[in-house]
């Protein structure tokens, strides 16, 4: 690794790649459309995903929030699961593309745009939760400070509340981070779709729409430093907003009495297991685009064994987390606590424990194999392994604890419903549908980074446009 | 004023022409002479002005005036209208909103439990104790309080049916008149009448007084849910039918042979109260103990501080062998049963004349004359046993009617409230008989099955909308008044037969009024008769205490053959929330949790641990039980506490009458009865079937797994309290403006009889979900009676552990954790410390919920209340918002009668007086277990209560500060090595 690091462009552009060529690769996807009808059957799959979703959300609006299986004490459950697990992606990648952006790490720039994409629309899979989970979904702005005339004011105390801002917040912040980094590229097809509509005659309507969307990017000085002021200051929000919302959405639990919650670690695990997840995620997702669109040229082995190397340390962190928990409650002997913690390891729902170390603990440690590091396959397993078991976590932290907290005769089994589950595949739609959008129209990877790496690697910028 | 002439022509013409004012006062007004304007510039210079035409602002105000009147004017648009009659005198009582409280009476198994109705708008809402009331004393059950229900049941028969078709009480008259005079003619030879269990004064002088117009009828009555031989035990013990009575106050120790003086029946209400406040009595020196011997848990035994179980011939013979123990033939051998009779029998022989022994009313009549001897031996009787005229009055038999049905001698039956259709035992063929009878008539709240199979069938109107009487278990006569006009046309009982058999048929009133009447002096009776009614009970007509004399011992009844290997014992029970059947159409009562096996809307076959391991059973595994001929399948549930090999099937269930409440619920268990013996049946097997039901409970776990949920207080105890009230607090003290509501909840005294919880229901107008939904764990009492084993007070195991009741409200903590929770502050304190829900300002996060440590708060997760039928919108409580989908409700401590309360202080300036504000549930309970009021207050009972030496906060090492708070429950000194905890 230290020599890695050491060099540091080497092998992140394949040496038959230069400046004007990486550009071509990736615009002449957005462009040319290459895969149509693939991508046309996977489009049409997701869109059913969405239909779904559309329609659990209208039955739910209906009948209420009882189409769930939900149910007292198990008040909170897939649906809270699913939106700590969507906006544990969100943040996750988000996190990782902002922190690299900071510090300045050069072979970020084939992943960023994935992971600023990615960050967004796990965001908008995990908006569609807070309001819905509602019993009046309809009211869902009383959450939120607005001006009225009964002088009404949300519960400052609540969790809930700065859960809400936070949410909107990290919105704003992730379409902000990522229309801005996108702007150099909207611009750069721009004048290729131009070129193509000289060259050709066709596609001048789609020329006109990436010359509006660019908002008259030109690449002058000027625009290039007031771009990278935004872009750092926004990365910095995002930062913050993440390590807000993790530990927000923690303190929703952390800050009750309940046991296996009453917890102080709880905010790091949670943003420790977002971001696990979250790169694991985009991970995954980075070796399947790569293989799909045959981007090997620009998502090279280097780049995968520094994804491996992050899931390996992202799952020493979080395994250290689960130690410190079972470590400091049997430390703590309190009945409650050891009670969950039982539950939670031997219960009815210890698959999700055991689902968490077998499926995100475990597998990392196949990173640790040289080999294993540049397989694209092994990275693809072991990343949905891990954060489809981070799902678990989830589910374990939220619906063990509510099953049975102090009370033993409140327990009540909890069962997950057909409707949950619909409106969770349908999430898994509406993320997929739009991530092939943002596939077909805009570049995976971003243009600008992408070259201004090979500008970093003598003899290749000598040939750019 | 100068009158001046007139142009009578020209006025005519103003007028007709329509140019002219439409009033006038005179004909000066009318020709706006100048005299009058002159005049009337003089007198009302006021109106001179308007006169002489408006000014800008006046003209504004003319118009804001006109614009109201226009609008009072639109109000009064008589299109369509002009024949109603304006309301101008009011109803006379009525004031609209304020509530009105009848005395009155509910029924159960034909006796009377003194009730008062309150009343709203003339819609009687709530059934709430009469403190009056020598026997209730203000205590009432869970099927007094669902009554209210019944009285709004859609599904209440609403029409005269002849032959299934509807039909007029016109047509019936028309129709029974000719039979009847025939029959009257005849003697009354094959006229038979079939009621349910009577102890209705004027009821039975009405069958007695049709005996002597119809020399030869015959009157039968039907009790389904009495399956014991009480009455003829003492029958035979002294030579008369009597009942027994216990004076707990005067005993130290109470041995219990399957004793059910606590369990729901219609002695239920005045026995807990005489339990529980000789125990509360007892404590400050010896605790009065209760010895339960049972075969199946009951109330009782769950209350009890030494109990065993056994098989139910094992339980016959236990009080020869008490007797012997107490001789000195100690039991030997150290089995539990062994044990238990060695240390009840030292306790029954340590306290002669103080010691009471009693039997279960489903226990037959040797058992009942074993224990009557065995009191008379230990100096009991007429010290702490007494007994009196049983309330109800003896009749023939069911099985002698069908006797009579199938030899032909019955042409014309009459069926008032009893359902044998449905509820004969299996071995009386009712309904086959019923062909052989040409004129069948029924009367029932309900077109049930009889009701199928009958000529004709009668609505009753329910108890609440019908002038009655009955006695209550002590004999006291109470009064019942009609709180609202029969909703359905019913007519009662008393009402029928007096159609039947009198030339000019005379109403409720009448009938009562006359019997009442009977042997008064007419002119001292209207005061008498108005105090009746208002008090609701005629005073001084309980059952004196008859001298009895124990007759010599016959030849030992044979005892009951011991059970066969290998078979298993069948007990019947009436269910504990339906009952026989009666209730089932009750949906709080189907929704109710059974006190002990916790699950609604179905019956489950009771089946001891160790009979479920051997048979490799789980809660909800159908079996078929075979007996004779007859097989029935239906869940098990395993019961600890269940004697071995023996099931435990309750009745009520099973029932497939189309579009009821009740329709496709639970197994029918009478066709396994028998008549001879109707509470037990021997002989049986089980099958496993292979197949699971989904039975809904509202409490899945029940062991206390190591907490100090519940805590026990033996003598010498220090504080039940493990941790300081105030635990220290980054937060400043919270103010407030004086009061501090809180309650304080005995468990000891609590017997989990749930009367509390429909209390509550109705009260708040808490939802019924259905079975469904309580299977998915969304049951919506506000109030829960949480039920726990332990093995605490006896250290007893799996098989037959300690039971304990904690009835669990929401605990108003002062530092409430839910409040907290709440995005939108729905869920907060006011200034006397309670934990308030804004309804329309919830949202439906129920952070709050997840929050709570108690897990009191419940969810309409769907719409629970919008489809209600209307009838039964009507009972709703009118002081507590009705809730919509999504929305978090709790235990508010019946705040609508706290701001009653305090509305009422403000005005008058007073303080609120202790024992104003009852919560509903405090009000409901028959052993005063629940004690409210403001903690603040000095010398409140609450307070009292609160510094008790058994007072504890669950979970109170959380610092929640909770404003609920439990006593102990209180156990006698412990006479062996402490037992290991459950």
């Amino acid at each position: 690794m230290a020599s890695d690091i050491a060099a540091p462009a080497r092998g992140l552009i394949a040496p038959d790649q230069d400046f004007g060529s990486v550009g071509r690769t990736v615009s002449e996807i957005a462009l040319a459309h290459p895969l149509r009808y693939r991508w046309w059957l996977a489009f049409a799959v997701s869109l059913c995903g969405v239909s779904l979703l559309v329609a659990a959300i209208a039955y739910l609006l209906y009948a209420g929030v009882g189409v769930w299986g939900n149910n007292v004490p198990v008040t909170w459950a897939l649906d809270i699961v699913s939106y700590d697990w969507w906006i544990g992606i969100a943040s996750g990648g988000l996190l990782i593309s902002a922190l690299l952006m900071l510090t300045g790490a050069e072979w970020r720039g084939a992943l960023s745009r994935l992971t600023e994409t990615g960050a967004l629309i796990a965001a908008a899979a995990a908006a569609c939760y807070p309001i819905i989970h509602l019993g009046r979904p309809w009211f869902f702005y009383w959450t939120l400070p607005y001006f009225n005339t009964l002088g009404l004011w949300p519960q400052w105390r609540s969790p809930l509340v700065w859960d809400a801002v936070d949410i909107i917040s990290y919105l704003v912040v992730a379409l902000t981070f990522w229309t801005i980094g996108l702007l150099p590229d909207l611009a750069s097809l721009r004048d290729q779709a131009i070129e193509r509509w000289r060259a050709t005659g066709r596609g001048r309507l789609q020329a006109q729409l990436y010359g509006i969307v660019a908002l008259g990017w030109r690449g002058s000085a000027y625009h290039w430093h007031r771009w990278m002021q935004a872009y750092r200051i926004v990365a910095a929000f995002g930062v913050l907003l993440v390590i807000s919302l993790q530990t927000g959405a923690a303190v929703m639990f952390a800050g009750t009495v309940e046991p296996g919650w009453h917890d102080t670690l709880l905010p790091t695990a949670f943003l420790l297991a977002a971001i696990f997840a979250g790169s694991a995620f985009m991970a995954a997702a980075a070796v399947v685009l790569r293989s799909i669109f045959g981007l090997e040229a620009l998502i090279t082995e280097r780049h995968l064994a520094l994804l491996s190397w992050l899931m390996l340390i992202l799952g020493l962190f979080n395994l250290y987390c689960y130690a410190a928990e079972i470590f400091t409650t049997s430390l703590g002997n309190d009945s409650f606590d050891l009670a969950v913690m039982g539950r939670r390891i031997g219960g009815a729902h210890a698959w999700a424990f055991w689902t968490i170390a077998v499926c995100a603990l475990l597998p990392v440690h196949v990173f640790w194999l040289k080999a294993a590091r540049r397989a694209p396959r092994v990275i693809v397993i072991v990343g949905l392994l891990v954060s489809g078991g981070l799902f678990a976590d989830h589910f374990m932290v939220i619906v063990v604890t509510l099953q049975q907290d102090f009370l033993p005769s409140s327990y009540h089994p909890y069962e997950v419903g057909l409707w949950g589950v619909l409106t969770f595949l349908g999430s898994i739609g509406l993320f997929f549908m739009l991530a092939l959008l943002g596939l077909r129209y805009l570049p995976v990877v971003s243009i600008i980074e992408i070259r201004r790496l090979s500008l970093s690697i003598p003899g290749s910028a000598a040939h750019g446009v | 004023m100068t009158p001046a002439s007139h142009d009578l022509v020209a006025l005519r013409a103003h007028v007709d022409g329509g140019s002219g004012p439409a009033l006038w006062r005179s004909l000066d007004a009318l020709a706006e002479t100048p005299a009058f304007r002159s005049f009337l510039d003089a007198e009302f210079p006021a109106a001179a002005r308007l006169a002489a035409g408006p000014d800008r602002r006046q003209f504004l105000r003319l118009m804001a005036a006109s614009f109201a009147m226009a609008g009072l004017a639109a109000c009064s648009d008589t299109g369509g209208r002009s024949q109603e009659v304006a309301y101008v005198r009011d109803p006379e009582r009525i004031v609209p909103g304020a509530p009105l409280v009848y005395a009155s009476a509910t029924l159960l198994d034909g006796i009377a439990n003194g009730v008062t109705v309150l009343t709203r708008n003339g819609r009687p809402l709530k059934i709430e104790g009469n403190d009056r009331h020598p026997w209730s004393r203000g205590g009432t059950d869970i099927f007094g309080q669902a009554s209210i229900l019944d009285l709004y049941d859609p599904l209440r028969s609403q029409a005269v049916l002849y032959l299934s078709r509807p039909s007029s009480w016109e047509a019936f008259r028309g129709a029974v008149t000719g039979p009847f005079a025939a029959i009257k003619a005849d003697g009354g030879n094959g006229l038979r009448l079939l009621t349910g269990p009577l102890s209705s004064p004027s009821l039975l002088a009405q069958v007695a007084a049709l005996k002597t117009d119809f020399p030869a009828l015959h009157w039968h009555s039907f009790d389904p849910a009495s399956g014991g031989g009480a009455l003829d035990g003492a029958k035979a013990a002294f030579g008369t039918a009597l009942q027994a009575r216990w004076r707990f106050d005067k005993a130290r120790v109470v041995v219990a042979i399957d004793g059910d003086f606590l369990d729901p029946g219609p002695h239920q209400v005045g026995t807990s109260r005489d339990w529980a406040d000789a125990r509360k009595a007892s404590a400050s020196g010896d605790l009065l103990t209760l010895h339960a011997a049972t075969s199946t848990p009951t109330l009782t035994s769950a209350k009890a501080d030494d109990h065993v179980t056994l098989r139910p011939a094992e339980l016959a013979g236990l009080p020869g062998r008490l007797q012997a123990a107490i001789g000195g033939d100690s039991p030997k051998g150290d089995d539990p049963v062994s044990l238990w009779l060695a240390r009840a029998a030292a306790a029954l022989a340590g306290a002669r004349g103080a010691g009471i022994v009693l039997a279960g009313t489903d226990q037959p009549a040797a058992v009942h004359e074993a224990v009557h001897r065995l009191n008379d031996a230990l100096g009991n009787l007429g010290q702490t046993v007494f007994f009196a005229q049983p309330a109800v009055a003896e009749a023939e038999s069911l099985g002698a009617l069908v006797e009579a049905m199938q030899a032909g001698a019955v042409s014309t039956l009459v069926v008032l409230g009893a359902n044998p259709v449905y509820a004969a035992p299996g071995d009386i063929d009712f309904k086959g008989a019923l062909a052989k009878v040409s004129l069948k008539i029924h009367a029932g709240l309900h077109a049930d099955e009889t009701a199928a199979y009958a000529n004709w069938h009668l609505p009753l109107a329910h108890p609440l909308e019908s002038w009655g009487d009955a006695r209550a278990w002590d004999g006291t006569v109470s009064l019942m008044q009609p709180t609202i006009a029969p909703l359905y046309g019913g007519r009662s009982a008393a009402e029928i037969l007096s159609i039947l058999s009198e030339a000019e048929p005379r109403d409720g009133l009448a009938l009562l009024r006359a019997h009442w009447l009977e042997g008064r002096d007419p002119a001292r009776f209207e005061p008498f008769w108005k105090q009746a009614l208002i008090d609701g009970i005629v005073p001084d007509t309980a059952f004196p205490a008859e001298t009895v004399a124990m007759r010599p011992a016959g030849p030992s009844a044979s005892a009951p053959p011991p059970a066969a290997a290998g078979t298993l014992d069948l007990l019947f029970r009436p269910d504990p929330t339906v009952r026989d059947g009666a209730f089932a159409s009750n949906a709080w009562l189907q929704e109710l949790p059974k006190p002990l096996t916790k699950t609604v809307w179905e019956n489950v076959i009771a089946i001891s641990p160790a009979l479920a391991q051997g048979e490799d059973l789980s809660s909800g595994d159908m079996v078929a039980i075979g007996v004779g001929d007859v097989t029935l399948e239906g869940p098990v549930w395993i019961t600890p506490g269940q004697a071995p090999d023996t099931l435990t099937l309750t009745l009520g269930y099973g029932r497939v009458l189309p579009d009821m409440l009740f329709s496709g619920y639970g197994y029918d268990a009478y066709p396994l009865r028998l008549a001879a013996s109707p509470s037990l049946r021997p002989g049986a097997s089980l099958r496993k079937l292979g197949r699971r039901v989904r039975i809904a409970t509202t409490q899945d776990h029940g062991t206390l797994e190591g907490h100090d949920f519940i805590r026990l207080q033996r003598p010498g105890d220090g504080s039940a309290e493990t941790v300081p009230r105030e635990l220290p607090s980054f937060y400043p003290a919270k103010g407030g403006d004086g009061r501090a509501w809180g309650m304080v909840i005995d468990e000891d005294a609590c017997i989990g009889c749930n009367a509390c919880v429909v209390a509550c229901q109705a009260e708040n107008n808490i939802p019924v979900v259905g079975k469904t939904e309580v299977a998915l764990g969304r049951e919506m009492h506000w109030l829960r009676i949480d039920r726990y084993y332990s093995g605490l007070k006896t250290g007893a195991g799996l098989d037959d552990p300690d039971t304990h009741f904690q009835p669990v409200p929401c605990m108003h903590c002062e530092e409430a954790p839910c409040e907290v929770g709440c995005p939108v502050e729905a869920t907060l304190h006011d200034q006397e410390g309670l934990n308030l829900m804004v309804y329309n300002r919830c949202v439906g996060t129920r952070a709050c919920s997840s929050y709570c440590p108690y897990k009191v708060r419940h969810f309409n997760y769907l719409d629970y209340t919008s489809a209600a039928a209307p009838s039964v919108q009507q009972q709703r409580n009118p002081e507590v918002t009705v809730r919509p989908k999504g929305v978090m409700e709790k235990c508010t401590y019946c705040v609508q009668r706290i701001v009653e309360a305090r509305i009422d202080s403000d005005k008058s300036g007073q303080p609120i007086p202790d024992g104003t504000v009852k919560t509903a549930c405090q009000g409901a309970c028959p052993t005063r277990a629940i004690t409210f009021g403001d903690l603040n207050d000095q010398a409140s009972a609450v307070r009292a209560a609160h510094g008790d030496a058994r007072n504890y906060a669950l979970l109170g090492e959380l610092g929640l500060k909770p404003r609920t708070t439990y006593l102990a429950e209180r156990a006698p000194a412990r006479a062996e090595p402490p037992g290991k905890e459950g």
